[in-house]
């Protein structure tokens, strides 16, 4: 068989998976807090391809035997930050964090929130409302923690919050603060829909609470989503190409098996 | 089953109701008490796959195992904005407006209660009687402050709005009357139920909501010739619509895509 018609068969398979991500990314760029995906291809185990001499076989060289899709790793890069002026909007400024010293590297701020079964999850989505019993909560209704891991009781839309993320009530009284967790190694986050992100690394790196009274949220804006859309777009476009390009390999593949079968074989 | 042309394709039917909610809010922009609502979205589900079997073949990963496909974007439930709409006089003696976002009047159809924004009162002649009964435009009766539907003499003269909330009918040949406009703060916007012709409802009877802290019955600020104006932003929506129909077309242009790369599979073998 020929060595490369399964590689092109993969190659195929993988950049459908790409055009797949794209989409999604496409369809999430109004999502509040959306984080791009990107893809990283991999190549399946290569091959050592060796020429058969009389007696001592001779070396060619490696032949890769297809790729795949292997991961799609969301990128936590800032969104642009958008005012809309309502009370129960919060957007997460990562620049407002102290920069480790050895890498230069920033970590990443989250909001924490409680799911129907008790469990806690992470978002970047700033865009809460308040529940029918006065709770902080996302659109879908989970409720928001506050830094003590309990439900934040704001009793309507008209509190207000200091960039610490610390909530008065309207009529003056104290709610707690906002759970802004801060987290080194977001590649752990994995997106499980609903703008919802659980912590999949070991649990003793789970985000932990940022340092007290910083000013990492904003009240009455929201971070839009982080898709580039011109980007997507092209790369898109290339992804089809790609996906052509392959196509095409296939059908010379196919070519030359005609050949062989049907004019090598001829008597 | 093709992921790329359902993921679209959803998106596409999510992003029609946003379009369709800005649509909504440019219609009654000349609404009086006209409340906005803001579609909100959020990714859909995903797919989860899983491609080699084992994590030692997974060498050189930065996230967990398995690869993440996402369905496309989803909207939440529409919010309404409850925010405050500007003032507009109007000289008109049944026109009231309310002066803080959480104010609502106290309406009523029949047994159903309800609440409004839109102060733009009526007088209609009660048959077989020679007063007048206070409705809002769609014809519900105007509650005041006892919760009883509101009556005034058939042939007032004048209207006028006093400091303690109390509104003066005065007559021509007899002594003046007085009622309040029943009014409520509601506690909980976000429990308040688009009942259609500008009304909101609330869930269970209004002793049951002021008994759990929902709404308050009580006398809440208000501008007497006065109409609140809707509070839709007429710049934001048309900003939002152009934003939300461009990535409209480009759900159209995944799906096309998704098309053509099926028609490559097709053709294969030609």
């Amino acid at each position: 068989m020929f060595r490369g018609l399964y590689t092109a068969t993969s190659g195929m398979m993988s950049q459908n998976r790409y055009q797949q991500v794209l989409t999604n990314n496409l369809a999430n760029a109004s999502t509040p807090g959306f984080k791009t995906d990107d893809s990283a291809v991999r190549s399946f185990p290569d091959q050592l391809i060796k020429a058969q001499n009389a007696n001592q076989p001779a070396p060619i060289g490696h032949l890769s035997t297809g790729v795949y899709l292997q991961e799609a790793i969301p990128s936590f890069l800032q969104g642009p930050i958008r005012e809309t002026g309502n009370a129960t909007d919060f957007a997460l400024l990562d620049e407002k964090l102290a920069a480790d010293p050895e890498t230069g590297e920033r970590g990443h701020l989250l909001f924490a929130v409680e799911t129907a079964d008790g469990d806690v999850r992470y978002t970047r989505n700033g865009q809460f409302t308040v529940d029918a019993q006065g709770f902080l909560a996302t659109s879908f209704g989970q409720r928001v923690l506050g830094d003590n891991l309990q439900p934040l009781q704001v009793g309507d839309s008209e509190f207000s919050a200091d960039d610490s993320g610390a909530i008065t009530r309207e009529d003056g009284t104290v709610a707690g603060n906002l759970w802004i967790g801060v987290t080194e190694d977001a590649g752990q986050l994995v997106k499980q829909g609903h703008n919802l992100l659980a912590w999949e690394g070991d649990p003793d790196d789970a985000p932990a609470l940022a340092a007290d009274g910083e000013r990492y949220a904003q009240q009455g804006f929201i971070e839009q989503s982080n898709v580039d859309l011109t980007r997507t777009m092209t790369d898109m476009m290339t992804a089809y190409r790609g996906f052509e390009s392959n196509q095409k390999v296939i059908q010379a593949y196919d070519r030359s098996m005609e050949k062989a079968v049907n004019e090598i074989g001829r008597v | 089953m093709n992921i790329q042309m359902n993921t679209a394709s959803s998106t596409m039917r999510e992003l029609q109701k946003k379009i369709d909610s800005i649509a909504n809010n440019v219609a009654n922009v000349n609404t009086h008490g006209y409340k906005k609502q803001e579609a909100n979205f959020s990714d859909a589900l995903l797919y989860s796959v899983t491609k080699q079997a084992g994590t030692a073949n997974e060498i050189g990963r930065t996230t967990p195992n398995g690869l993440r496909i996402g369905g496309g974007a989803l909207i939440s439930e529409g919010i309404t904005r409850h925010s405050q709409g500007s003032l507009q006089e109007t000289g008109r003696e049944l026109d009231f407006a309310l002066q803080s976002p959480n104010a609502y009047f106290r309406i009523a159809n029949g047994e159903e209660n309800y609440y409004t924004r839109n102060g733009s009162f009526q007088a209609e002649a009660i048959p077989e009687s020679d007063r007048l009964a206070l409705t809002t435009a769609s014809g519900d009766s105007v509650l005041g402050a006892d919760g009883l539907p509101i009556t005034i003499g058939a042939g007032y003269s004048e209207m006028s709005l006093g400091n303690d909330g109390l509104v003066t009918v005065s007559y021509d040949n007899q002594p003046p009357e007085t009622f309040q406009l029943g009014t409520a703060k509601i506690i909980r916007p976000a429990l308040l139920e688009n009942a259609g012709d500008n009304r909101y409802r609330l869930p269970g009877t209004q002793a049951e909501q002021a008994a759990a802290g929902v709404v308050e019955l009580i006398d809440m600020p208000m501008s007497h010739r006065f109409l609140e104006t809707s509070n839709v932003d007429m710049a934001a929506e048309m900003t939002e619509l152009i934003a939300t129909q461009r990535l409209f077309q480009s759900q159209g242009r995944a799906i096309s895509y998704a098309d053509d790369m099926m028609g490559l599979v097709n053709t294969m073998k030609s």
